[in-house]
């Protein structure tokens, strides 16, 4: 499971997520799918979740949307505006 | 009272500024033509509303080509940067004046960002507001002062901020602006505004994980309509948005807003700034927006208001018409402070390159008169 860091500032446009961590004091923008699974983890989600959700939505191969999710959280957990929780 | 008339708004600005609201007005249904579009996005840049314009046109409420909505979605992002630049300095801020346990409301665009709006994302602004009370004024701006922040201007005269000051403008090196402000606005409105309502109950945010204490719903709402009619020349849209979107959100207490805003003490502004609202932005929200019932308004209340720009007014009227809430001794004080500012603030004006105030304000005068005559040719 992963959700955002609450200590993260982030608004949004159309097409992206624009985040501000507090840490860092870096900017991050996110868009495309990216955007999309940001505004997903607003609560927990568990990744076989959103993979489902984006198979759906993009009628794309599990197992490609899996591995661009897995690499995805990834970064955002080291950019330090998601965290995985139990 | 001057109210603005709707006909000068274009369809198009008014349909994004009342994004989710309810409105009276038939749905555009071509996208405007290059130099319309260039025009509008000029007005959502200053009005500082690109970030309805991003959302009105991805959700399809308004029409537009593939360039345009590019355009308005990097408009939106550029806007979004700021308001994170200045949310940062807000819990900066607020954390520094909790740990010295001087007691704040943050107003205006981060509250009705996060307790109004149904996206905070839709509300941008640019600087932090926060009402403090008189008596903390000068300790809030030695805290701020150890965060980088110090003033555009020294005190106009010892004793003026606490007493009869609207707010007291800081900003940074970065170009970062903090008002700490008194009370809502400048001069009668803001002296006759019951201060003690105003403290009296509050809410708050969430923040990036921190709760901020804001004014309640009705506070709120009376400021947007304070900072729509009494604020610039022309009510802003953002402003007459926030109040409606205020009344959209919440079901407000009437009794409560005719407490913070009594007859002779800014009832007639709330009315206008209502009135103002529904017409300019079409708004159906008759049910919905208090209006205050107002019946022979003073004659005091009513020389005030001439005295506020957007009535015409200039400045330093706005300031001189202060002089109309406070008695004896303190009216003395409030316009010597007003005639005769402290050498430091004169020359600090001079250096600043702000327009020597009594000067600029005979020729606004003058200005604002012409104008009337020339309506009054007009009207006649």
């Amino acid at each position: 499971m992963y959700v955002r860091r609450a200590d993260v500032l982030s608004h949004r446009t159309s097409r992206r997520a624009i985040l501000r961590t507090r840490t860092t004091q870096g900017t991050l923008e996110l868009d495309g799918i990216a955007a999309l699974v940001w505004e997903a983890l607003d609560g927990p989600a568990a990744i076989d979740d959103l993979v489902n959700d984006l198979c759906v939505v993009f009628d794309a191969p599990g197992p490609d949307v899996r591995a661009y999710l897995e690499d995805l959280l990834d970064r955002l957990v080291d950019a330090g505006v998601v965290r995985p929780v139990a | 009272m001057r109210e603005p008339a709707r006909r000068s708004l274009h369809p198009f600005v008014a349909a994004v500024a009342a994004y989710g609201l309810p409105t009276r007005s038939s749905a555009i249904r071509k996208p405007l033509d290059d130099i319309a579009w260039i025009d509008v996005l000029r007005v959502f840049r200053r009005e500082r509303l690109a970030a309805l314009l991003d959302r009105s046109i991805a959700e399809g409420a308004v029409p537009a080509t593939d360039r345009q909505r590019e355009e308005a979605e990097n408009e939106a992002a550029q806007g979004a940067r700021g308001v994170l630049r200045v949310e940062e300095i807000l819990l900066d801020v607020g954390r520094a004046l909790e740990a010295e346990r001087v007691e704040f409301r943050v107003l205006k665009g981060a509250a009705v960002a996060r307790l109004d709006e149904a996206d905070p994302s839709l509300r941008q602004y640019a600087d932090v507001d926060l009402l403090v009370r008189g008596s903390e004024i000068g300790r809030a701006v030695s805290i701020l002062g150890s965060l980088g922040f110090h003033r555009d201007l020294p005190e106009r005269r010892v004793g003026y901020d606490h007493r009869f000051g609207k707010e007291v403008s800081l900003r940074s090196t970065m170009g970062l602006e903090i008002d700490l402000h008194r009370t809502l606005v400048l001069g009668y409105f803001g002296l006759t505004l019951p201060l003690v309502e105003l403290w009296r109950r509050s809410t708050t945010f969430e923040l990036a994980g921190t709760s901020l204490a804001a004014l309640d719903h009705e506070s709120r709402f009376v400021h947007a309509c304070h900072t729509a009619m009494l604020g610039d020349p022309r009510p802003r849209l953002l402003a007459l948005r926030d109040l409606a979107v205020i009344a959209h959100a919440h079901t407000l207490d009437e009794d409560r807003v005719r407490e913070l805003a009594p007859t002779g003490r800014g009832a007639a502004v709330v009315q206008a700034a209502v009135r103002t609202a529904v017409d300019v932005l079409d708004l159906a929200m008759h049910d919905t927006l208090p209006l205050p019932a107002v019946s022979g308004t003073p004659v005091t209340e009513r020389l005030a208001l001439r005295a506020y720009r957007a009535q015409g007014g200039s400045n330093t009227l706005e300031l001189l018409s202060g002089a109309l809430a406070v008695r004896g001794r303190d009216r003395i004080t409030y316009l010597g402070s007003l005639v005769r500012p402290s050498p430091e603030y004169r020359s600090a004006r001079r250096r600043a390159g702000r327009p020597r105030e009594w000067s600029t304000a005979l020729e606004e005068l003058a200005a604002a008169a012409a104008g009337r005559a020339r309506r009054g040719d007009h009207d006649g």
